[in-house]
């Protein structure tokens, strides 16, 4: 049986479904030839800013039950170096997605306009970065501000616009429907958890900036319950992740309605844990019967898979709503 | 560039109640290494520990290589607990070692404590490009000295010094690199932060150094094993990546300890 892995995400073309998420994969260039980068769908970069940025410092990074907590702080050389010196060496075969961090509207439209090139195949702007003192998160937060910086920077780029949302917002979903009503062509979700740890001989926190985002297997249901919400209540297709770590986790973002998914954590731990996934996907399509990969988008729902494309009516709700209803009504919209 | 090897457990010492020694058969691994990288090991196939352990390769012999650990946490305490015939997942070799392509020239070691892991690799490749090598192995007392035969049995000369004088004179490895720091060429050191830092500040030749620190991926991809190297012009702290630039640096590339 001839499986089809390609998956389609608006104007977006992948050859599988499984991305590397931002700040996960570095920039595609450090595992050489041990991992088999064509079973990647895009590799999306780590955040860049315009100016180059240092990070926090150490420890950036420590482990939890069953996750990981980070602080790095968004440490990158800057688009510029990133478009002269690092873009040239990533892999042909390996799509790219540049991942846009800022503070000010005006850094992310000028930064979508410098990322517009023909090397990069979509752009996703971070509005949900927790480890940086500036406004990164803010924008996230807050689906007003959210559906203006999207807004802006359609007007800067040609490229498919990505807006990558935070589970730290009030309302997910509020959010989610801000981005597409701001022109976002696809949304990803979910970022890392604020999280906290204390380290009890100091009596500190053990992170410099106190809070720190948790990623991991201990993420995945909340990750999960948030992609099942959003793909109810948005028309563009959207990216889940969250501690996927495995196919059987993987194929639960799809079913929950995710178009395509993205990997984070699982590839500190494996760097080849990405083709591995994909494998597992291929395995359960030839068990199951299904040729093409878009059959299991949204099986889990009650509407069924493929519905949404015959033009059903979705459930839909504007921006400005009540928040407290909003939380009610995205519970009833679950299904649950 | 590190590959990804199911690794055969060939023997498992139990030197100490807290330090053990595993070799593994690891061919692909074994044959590209160099002295002072690291293999990183997958200690847990249950996500708990949720990432790899790093560990400084601390022989190697064709197709094997070894490690020497103490067990501080829950990676290690499930590596200490494997068994010969088991596989365990390898990823190596790792980071850059210590410079190795020197010969005729007197290199100084100097080990602090758990520090003598990557020791006995580095005096076996040195000894054999035609070196003279003094190994400097201190230690909190005579059962905490490791390796010292091995690295004797190589051609080494090894000293050997202890925080009580129940081996050796009662001397730390640095008071001991102190004395002879003028007679080597260059020198090689893994211990303690605050050993690394009282040699960098006295050292008299070359002195490179290999870090110990918590590693998250170890290929360079989470950013998160970050050690301060230097500042900007705006005083910025700038950062090195101890899995991929090090763990070995050269003393003068990184700060260790605020002063």
């Amino acid at each position: 049986m001839k499986i089809d892995l390609t998956t389609t995400l608006g104007p977006l073309t992948l050859c599988s479904p499984v991305i590397a998420a931002s700040g996960t994969f570095g920039y595609g260039t450090e595992t050489g030839t041990e991992v088999d980068l064509r079973r990647i769908g895009a590799v999306c970069v780590k955040g860049l800013t315009l100016l180059p940025r240092y990070g926090n410092p150490p420890p950036r990074l420590i482990e939890t039950a069953c996750g990981i907590m980070n602080s790095v702080g968004l440490e990158n050389p800057g688009i510029d170096r990133f478009i002269e010196e690092i873009l040239p060496r990533i892999p042909q075969s390996l799509k790219v997605i540049v991942n846009i961090a800022g503070g000010t509207l005006e850094d992310y439209v000028t930064l979508a306009a410098k990322v517009s090139i023909p090397r990069v195949s979509a752009l996703e702007v971070n509005v949900s970065c927790p480890n940086v003192r500036n406004q990164c998160l803010a924008w996230g937060l807050d689906p007003t501000a959210t559906f203006e910086l999207t807004r802006a920077v359609k007007t800067s780029t040609h490229l498919p616009v990505i807006v990558k949302l935070t589970p730290n917002a009030p309302d997910i979903v509020e959010v989610a429907i801000a981005a597409e009503e701001g022109g976002a062509d696809i949304v990803s979700l979910v970022n890392t958890f604020l999280a906290l740890s204390i380290d009890v001989e100091r009596r500190r926190p053990v992170f410099a900036n106190t809070f720190a985002g948790l990623s991991g297997p201990a993420i995945m249901p909340i990750a999960l319950r948030m992609v099942w919400q959003v793909s109810g209540a948005v028309s563009v297709p959207v990216i889940g992740m969250g501690g996927i770590l495995n196919a059987r986790d993987a194929l639960q973002f799809l079913m929950a309605g995710a178009s395509a998914v993205a990997v984070g954590s699982a590839n500190l731990r494996d760097p080849a844990a990405i083709p591995a996934i994909v494998d597992g996907i291929e395995e359960f399509m030839e068990r199951e019967a299904i040729s093409h990969v878009s059959e299991l988008v949204g099986a889990a729902r009650p509407e069924g898979p493929g519905n949404r494309r015959l033009g059903q009516t979705k459930p839909r709700r504007r921006t400005g709503y009540c928040p407290e209803d909003e939380g009610a009504d995205a519970l009833f919209q679950s299904g649950t | 560039m590190w590959k990804q090897e199911n690794a055969e457990v060939l023997e498992v010492k139990r030197l100490l109640d807290d330090v053990f020694w595993i070799k593994f058969k690891a061919a692909r691994i074994a044959q590209d290494a160099a002295p002072g990288q690291f293999v990183h090991v997958l200690c847990s196939d249950h996500y708990s520990p949720f990432l790899r352990r790093p560990f400084s390769i601390n022989r190697l012999d064709k197709d094997e290589l070894s490690v020497l650990f103490k067990v501080v946490g829950e990676g290690t305490r499930l590596l200490s607990r494997v068994t010969p015939g088991q596989t365990l997942n390898l990823l190596g070799p790792a980071g850059r070692g210590f410079p190795v392509n020197v010969s005729g020239a007197h290199v100084l070691l100097v080990a602090g404590g758990m520090g003598v892991a990557p020791m006995p690799a580095l005096a076996h490749r040195l000894l054999a490009q035609g070196n003279r090598v003094t190994a400097i192995i201190g230690a909190r007392n005579a059962r905490y000295v490791f390796e010292a035969e091995y690295m004797a049995q190589c051609g080494a000369e090894v000293l050997v010094c202890t925080d009580d004088g129940s081996a050796g004179p009662r001397l730390t490895a640095t008071s001991m690199y102190r004395e002879l720091r003028d007679k080597g060429d260059v020198a090689y050191a893994c211990g303690p932060l605050a050993m690394l830092q009282e040699m960098k500040q006295c050292a008299a030749t070359p002195l490179w150094i290999s870090l110990e620190t918590r590693i998250g991926c170890g290929t360079g991809l989470c950013l998160g094993c970050a050690q301060p190297s230097g500042y900007t012009e705006d005083g910025q702290v700038v950062y090195r990546k101890v899995c991929i630039d090090g763990p070995v640096f050269h003393a003068s590339e990184v700060v260790l300890l605020e002063d």
